[in-house]
Formats: C-alpha cells, structure tokens, sequence
C-alpha cells in the first residue's frame, strides 16, 4: 500500500517492478493549477520516493474542482486538460524501453 | 495524522431524537398555536473499543475503526499517545515545496510510446486543434495539426515499414470520435480510417497483438469500454468491434505470448475485472470477466488503474488508486502460469 499526498489525486499511473510513477493535481480549495509526479520506490519500504512538479501554474485550479462537483472522474478530467490545458505530460519509459 | 470516520450507518436512524415545538402566530384581536413535531439530531455519542483491546502491532496507516466502534454525529476525532508510552505518530506526508522548471520550445500534455518511438501530443485551444509530434530516437520527426484529441495511443504497424499505427479520439464535425491513421517515421505517409468508430474516448490503448491489432477505448462520461480490431483492408483502416464492456471506471491491458489480457475496474466496486483476448481461427476468443478481490476485509472503491507486464513476463503488475488515501499494487500471473503453478494474487502491502 502506498500512500497518497493528501489533497493531490490523479487517474494516470505507470507501474514496474521497482516504481509506480502517480500523476497528481492540486485537488486544494482555492490552489493554483498544478501537475506533480510522484514516484514511489516499490523496493524500499513503499515510500513516496521522489515528488517532481511538471507544472506550477498561476492559473486557479477552479477548472478541476468544478469537474469534481459536477461528478467527473479523474479520467475524465485527465482527458480534459489534456484536449484544452497543456499540463505537461508525464511519461515513464519501462525498462525494456530503454 | 489524521484520522476520519463516518461512524456507524446501521445506527443512523437512533441519531435522531422526537420532539414537538409550539408556533405562535398573533395579529391584534387574535393569537393561534401550532403545535408540531420535529426531529433533532442527537448531540450525544458513544465511543467504545472492538476486539475487547485485543489488538495486534500496527505500523503505517492505522485505521481507527480497527480500534473503536463510534456512533452519533462526531465531527472530529483525534488520538493521542498516553504519556510514558512506547508510542510515535508521525505526520502524513506533506508537499514541502515546488521545483521550478523551464519550458522549452514544445511541451507535451501526452506522450505515449518509448523515447526512440513515441509520439507527443499539445493543444492548442485557440483553433481548437493538437499539435500530434512524431519522436525518433529522441527527436522531434515531424509535427502536424490534428482536430482536438481527446487520448490517443500508439504501436508499431508492421503492414507498413517504419511506420506506426496511432489510434486516437478526435473531434469530426459529428463531436468525437475514435481513429486511426498511420505514419511512417519521416511522417510524409499518413492513412488514415475512412470511417471513425462513432464512439467518443477518453482513454485509448492499442496493442499489436500475434499479427493483430487491437485497441480499447473508454468513453468515461458513459462507461462503456469498447474493443475493436483495426484491419488493413484495401488500403484503409476498419474498426471491428470485437466487444463491449458497461459501467467500466478504467482499464489497462498486459499480454503474455498467447493472450491480451485487460483489466478494468467498475464505478462503487472493489474488484479489479480480468479478461482474457485469445485469437483464434477467424477472430479473438472472449473471456467472461474474472472478478479479483483485492482485499476481502476492507473493500475499497477504487477510480483509476495502470498494469504492464511484470519483469518475468508472466503475469501483469498492477496498481490501483483508490477513493481513499492509498495506493494499491499487486502482482496477478496470468491464468495459463496459474494452473502451473495455483498461484493467483499477490497484494502488495
């Protein structure tokens, strides 16, 4: 079980056998609109390894949160940003990728 | 820490306690009563320990339920370690600040593929359209202007050299629809499906599959998962669909050498869905969809999923995030090693 940043969620994940990588979004009351990754170690006691932001915008997060009231889910919201709102993307190249 | 509880909902109805008010209405020569009843919320509560204090060693997360039974209209709870106790609480993790970064001259709100072959996607919202990028080895190929996308995926297309097969859901002038088109790697030859699907996506994945390709969309705003097969039929790309899936939450597929298995999971449930894609003469074999409890002692609802292969290649490696606080991974090998080795599922903790 890993656990999560309180007030940060997100539908997209990337998973192997050493890391999940979490894309989250500010989910705050009154926050700006931001993008993290979050990288947990899955060989190291589950811990939130790493946190990176990949966006850190001046933009109110009003657009997310009136998503959520309006009763869309995550992907939805994902889908979203990602047709209208460069949130940057976050990728994960698997290592057999590489 | 911080610990919630919504208390006990079998006892709802005794938060509730009877009672009768007198409405007194007066004008100058008269005076009326209204006597009605009315039912208050009950201010009290009680707290009481389960298990008879017979608790085991906890480390992590502690769910206080484990420990209390509480009924009535708590609006907060806290827990404190009793002096001289042996007892640490440690904070939840907390942001503790941002790294700033430097845009660059594309930034890409979805990648998809791997860094020698993978392809970028931007909006630009001003012309309602996607700036699609092809990437090779590390650099940008070719960039053209697609109507709005949604989601889109990728996998190699072997009916063409060098080229790759993009499947993505795009605004027509009908709304939305799932296409396909496919590029080479100089980007200079593109087809692209004479006919789209008719059905709008918000998650696409595609899979070259023992000569096959297929490739799931999820509309989240209905639920419905589809499955096509993209054949190459004089020169033009055709949707099948092979099956539909309802009131699916997310999905993500992992093949092993002989099937494509996909797993998805449902709105207010706590199982994580697996079926099983097997090509057979003249089409794809579809399994019923095997339930996989992930944990039969707290059932979490669960909102997104992401699976690949694992390391050995034969099983999937899943996470799961949940409604809640946590994020669950397992391991699931696929059903053909299970009956090799009656092994199923390992819930990692």
């Amino acid at each position: 079980m890993y656990e999560k940043l309180a007030g940060f969620d997100g539908a997209m994940i990337f998973i192997d056998d050493e890391f999940i990588a979490h894309r989250v979004y500010n989910m705050k009351t009154g926050g700006n609109l931001t993008a993290y990754a979050n990288i947990y170690s899955r060989t190291s006691g589950n811990q939130l390894h790493t946190q990176i932001a990949i966006l850190n915008s001046e933009e109110s997060n009003d657009t997310i949160l009136n998503s959520i009231l309006m009763g869309k889910s995550l992907l939805e919201i994902d889908s979203m940003l990602a047709a209208t709102v460069n949130t940057r993307a976050m990728s994960y190249f698997y290592k057999e990728d590489v | 820490m911080i610990f919630t509880t919504t208390g006990d909902f079998g006892d709802q109805q005794r938060r509730f306690e009877k009672g009768t008010i007198t409405i007194t209405a007066t004008a100058p020569l008269f005076k009326k009563d209204l006597v009605a009843d009315i039912w208050t919320i009950k201010q009290d509560f009680t707290i009481r320990p389960v298990n008879n204090g017979g608790w085991t060693q906890r480390y992590g997360t502690i769910f206080v339920e484990d420990y209390c039974r509480l009924t009535g209209p708590i609006t907060d709870i806290t827990i404190t370690p009793n002096k001289g106790s042996d007892i640490t609480f440690v904070d939840r993790k907390r942001s503790e600040g941002t790294l700033a970064i430097t845009d660059n001259k594309i930034v890409f709100s979805e990648y998809r593929g791997s860094i020698d072959h993978g392809f970028g996607l931007t909006p630009k919202p001003e012309s309602d359209q996607t700036t699609f990028s092809l990437v090779d080895n590390g650099v940008i190929t070719k960039q053209f202007d697609l109507p709005r996308v949604r989601a889109a995926d990728a996998t190699a297309f072997l009916q063409q050299a060098d080229s790759r097969l993009v499947v993505a859901s795009m605004a027509t002038s009908n709304g939305e629809a799932v296409q396909a088109f496919s590029v080479d790697d100089s980007g200079q030859s593109i087809l692209l499906s004479s006919r789209n699907t008719g059905t709008r996506a918000d998650k696409i994945r595609v899979n070259k599959f023992m000569g096959k390709y297929i490739a799931f969309g999820l509309d989240a705003s209905t639920g419905i998962l589809s499955t096509w097969e993209i054949k190459n039929q004089d020169n033009d790309l055709v949707f099948s669909l092979i099956d539909q899936t309802t009131n699916v939450k997310d999905f993500d597929p992992a093949s092993s050498n002989t099937s494509l298995y996909n797993y998805f999971i449902r709105d207010h449930d706590s199982n994580v869905y697996e079926v099983q894609y097997s090509p057979v003469q003249g089409g794809i074999d579809v399994s019923d969809a095997l339930a996989i409890p992930l944990d039969r002692n707290r059932p979490y609802w669960l909102q997104s999923i992401a699976c690949n292969n694992n390391s050995a290649n034969n099983g999937a490696v899943c996470a799961v995030n949940t409604f809640g606080t946590v994020l669950i991974a397992f391991q699931r090998l696929f059903p053909e090693q299970i009956k090799s080795k009656g092994n199923q599922l390992t819930v990692s903790l």
